[in-house]
């Protein structure tokens, strides 16, 4: 990472000259500070935040959020998820491979 | 909490005198539940408890709770039984509570008055979580399906700011400080 940064600097600084090195700092400033790059961050930073659900869903057998208008029902499915428990109860997916695995070794 | 003032003795007493006289009221904790939705950038998170205890006094007459003389209630919430189903985030929200220095919030209730006929009170009243007292102020529907028994339901938008609790993250899931709370409570006559 510091060859990085030393070729980039040294770069920028044949190129501009110590002179225009504030100028260079500036711009870059300016364009970090963008609202095109405030975009960017917000879009990326979504993205990610989907793919780590995705990716919590993956190992923790996630499923949709409860919905309705009984408040105890909800709760209910809630616990049962916690616990593993209940009719709709579902293996993990990570636990359905290991299973698998067993089962096969168990053969062997 | 409820002054227990008539609990369990309006039998027996001349309609004038029963209409003075409380009834206390309390709460189921297995039919009590408060629901919290939280928004996050990778969607909603729901938290959910039951065990809600505390009792409710009240002038209620014909079927309606009688405000001449505010009601007065007291519930206390298990903050540790929030759960979503999800273990880590669990974790992090009773984290974020503070939930062992804090187990419990505490609602407690100072005035209420009828919206026209609906059912629906206003109530305003004062909530003690994460050792911070903030008054507040909303709307619930009050029924009573079967004799001795009442049911109340209530939403309100809480701000976890307030309550000087910083909104979770996790890595790039940030979650909302605005959070929806969904109240359900049953409580039956108490003797």
């Amino acid at each position: 990472m510091g060859l990085v940064e030393f070729a980039a600097g040294w770069a920028l600084g044949a190129k501009a000259g110590e002179s225009h090195f504030d100028e260079v700092v500036e711009t870059a400033k300016t364009v970090i500070h963008s609202p095109e790059v405030a975009d960017l961050l917000h879009a990326l930073r979504s993205h990610v935040g989907y793919s780590l659900k995705e990716l919590g869903g993956l190992v923790m057998g996630d499923e949709a959020e409860p919905a309705g208008d009984d408040l105890l029902d909800i709760v209910r499915l809630l616990v049962q998820r916690r616990d593993g428990t209940g009719a709709g109860a579902s293996i993990p997916p990570l636990q359905v491979v290991r299973d698998a695995l067993r089962d096969k070794r168990g053969a062997v | 909490m409820a002054n227990g003032n008539g609990a369990g003795h309006r039998s027996g007493l001349d309609e004038p005198t029963q209409q003075r006289a409380s009834t206390s009221f309390r709460i189921d904790p297995d039919r009590a539940a408060l629901v919290l939705v939280a928004r996050s950038n990778a969607g909603p998170i729901t938290f959910g408890a039951t065990g809600i205890e505390g009792s409710i006094s009240a002038h209620v007459t014909a079927g309606e709770v009688a405000t001449t003389v505010p009601p007065v209630a007291r519930l206390e919430v298990p903050v540790q039984r929030l759960t979503c189903g999800n273990g880590l985030y669990d974790a992090e929200l009773l984290r974020r509570v503070d939930a062992r220095l804090f187990p419990r919030a505490v609602v407690e209730l100072r005035d209420a008055s009828p919206v026209g006929a609906t059912g629906r009170y206003h109530v305003e009243g004062v909530l003690t979580f994460h050792g911070v007292t903030r008054s507040m102020a909303g709307t619930v529907a009050v029924t009573f399906p079967v004799p001795g028994r009442m049911v109340i339901e209530g939403e309100q938008v809480l701000d976890m700011r307030h309550f000087e609790i910083t909104p979770p993250a996790v890595a790039m899931l940030r979650i909302y400080p605005e959070v929806r709370v969904q109240l359900h409570l049953e409580a039956d006559v108490s003797n």
